[in-house]
């Protein structure tokens, strides 16, 4: 047999991984090839020397390359889905306050088509302060309990703050801005998404789905209580369902 | 409700679970870029851009294969690219040349074909094992460290290396074979050269 031939059936006999019929093969060859007997030889015992000697041969990685490298893939972390970007979001609140401060006051009581949009506008600038800005989504959620007594200690009124469920999860309650004093502002996350429930007392508005300021929104009444949902534009489809969820839970 | 959309805050808890997965290799990762860079800061350089290029492309990780050995192959392409971007000349361990001349090394065995491996393991230093490894040319080097120390299958070593199965059998042969024909040559020194001389 040629010695060429057998070379790799050799090293596969020294890892172990060789048929029956190849062992016997190189098993007879080595019988009487010096060179391949020595190759053989020579293999096994640095195969040997290595396995025995592995853990002393392994080295340890410094310490704090641990913690760098976590820290790089961190801050690699592309921010959530749904929250916006701060460059967009500050502008946008530019934006959102220039128009509320363009429109002025606004009597919330008088009903009319016209006023609704500027609430909604106010709401959506209110959404995106408590949840961009001031990053009140980040937090883990709370309870049922825990929001509706946020709601009676600083409002003095109690509500029916509906509990987180299956993909949506109750995050906070807040008084922001044009709200404060009027409303209270429930913040949720809907499949990671930032969503805004207004709660206003003493308010009845006609049910309507409105887009304003890069925001869909749903307002519905009851108990004479106006409810608005807040979301930010193009999760219609997702906001319809939390609105559902939401008209059913807040009774 | 909202039951099959949860998938939205799926891939961070994903990540960190990979992640602590990658990280139980840290220490053979750093072994592997140390070996290849030689150099400390170079090799911790390495293993972070392995470290991130294997968390953005974890969902290419084919679950129930060989993390270990993936993660190398990523490490050893990082690598590779390094070199080919990098401007510096450098000597070429994998030439011809090299290889001829490890193939033409001299089994220096005769008389002791016999004698049992155990001999040869129990007179080997640790230190005196490391600085063999050093001395072999650094195709060899990687093979039998990937199949010797890290038990990587043929396969496995093929696709780290990105060379076909053939070359790594003859590499990790003749690789084997300058190892030992270095461990035989420290033993027959005499011990003082520690010291010195």
């Amino acid at each position: 047999m040629n010695c060429n031939d057998l070379a790799d059936r050799l090293t596969t006999v020294v890892d172990g991984g060789a048929t029956e019929e190849d062992e016997a093969a190189v098993a007879q060859h080595v019988a009487t090839c010096d060179d391949c007997r020595q190759t053989l030889h020579a293999q096994t015992t640095a195969r040997t020397v290595l396995r025995a000697r592995s853990a002393q041969l392994a080295v340890t990685a410094p310490p704090g390359l641990r913690t760098r490298l976590v820290a790089s893939a961190r801050a690699e972390r592309p921010e959530p889905k749904g929250v916006l970007s701060w460059r967009w979001s500050l502008s946008a609140f530019a934006a959102a306050a220039m128009l509320v401060l363009t429109l002025g006051a606004v009597l919330l009581p008088v009903v009319t088509e016209r006023s609704t949009v500027v609430l909604a506008a106010q709401l959506a600038l209110d959404h995106l302060k408590c949840f961009v800005i001031d990053g009140d989504a980040s937090g883990s959620p709370i309870s049922k309990a825990e929001a509706e007594a946020i709601v009676q200690r600083d409002r003095g009124w109690s509500a029916n703050v509906p509990a987180s469920t299956d993909g949506l999860e109750l995050m906070a309650v807040r008084y922001c801005l044009y709200g404060d004093g009027l409303a209270a502002h429930v913040l949720y996350r809907a499949d990671g998404q930032p969503v805004s429930l207004f709660i206003i007392p003493g308010l009845t508005r006609p049910a309507t789905e409105l887009s304003v300021l890069g925001h869909d929104e749903v307002v519905w009444s009851h108990g004479g209580r106006t409810y608005m949902l807040v979301s930010a534009a193009g999760t219609k489809a997702g906001l319809a369902r939390v609105a559902w969820y939401l008209q059913n839970e807040a009774r | 409700m909202f039951s099959g959309r949860r998938t939205a805050s799926g891939p961070a808890a994903n990540e960190d679970e990979f992640s602590a997965a990658t990280l139980e290799f840290l220490d053979a990762l750093y072994g592997a870029a140390l070996r290849l860079t030689r150099n400390a800061d170079r090799a911790q350089d390495l293993v972070q851009d392995t470290y991130l290029k294997a968390i953005r492309a974890r969902g290419r990780f084919a679950t129930g294969t060989n993390l270990k050995a993936w993660l190398y192959t990523i490490l050893h392409n990082t690598w590779r690219n390094c070199l080919r971007e990098s401007a510096r000349s450098r000597v070429s361990f994998d030439s011809a040349v090299v290889e001829e001349a490890a193939e033409g090394a001299r089994l220096a065995t005769s008389g002791q074909v016999d004698s049992p491996e155990t001999q040869l393991m129990q007179a080997t230093l640790d230190a005196d094992l490391q600085q063999a490894l050093d001395t072999l040319p650094e195709s060899f080097r990687e093979v039998v460290w990937l199949r010797d120390v890290d038990e990587l299958s043929y396969q496995e070593i093929a696709a780290v290396l990105e060379v076909p199965i053939g070359t790594v059998m003859s590499r990790l042969s003749r690789g084997r074979k300058q190892l030992f024909v270095l461990l035989t040559a420290q033993r027959e020194r005499p011990r003082g050269r520690l010291n010195g001389e």
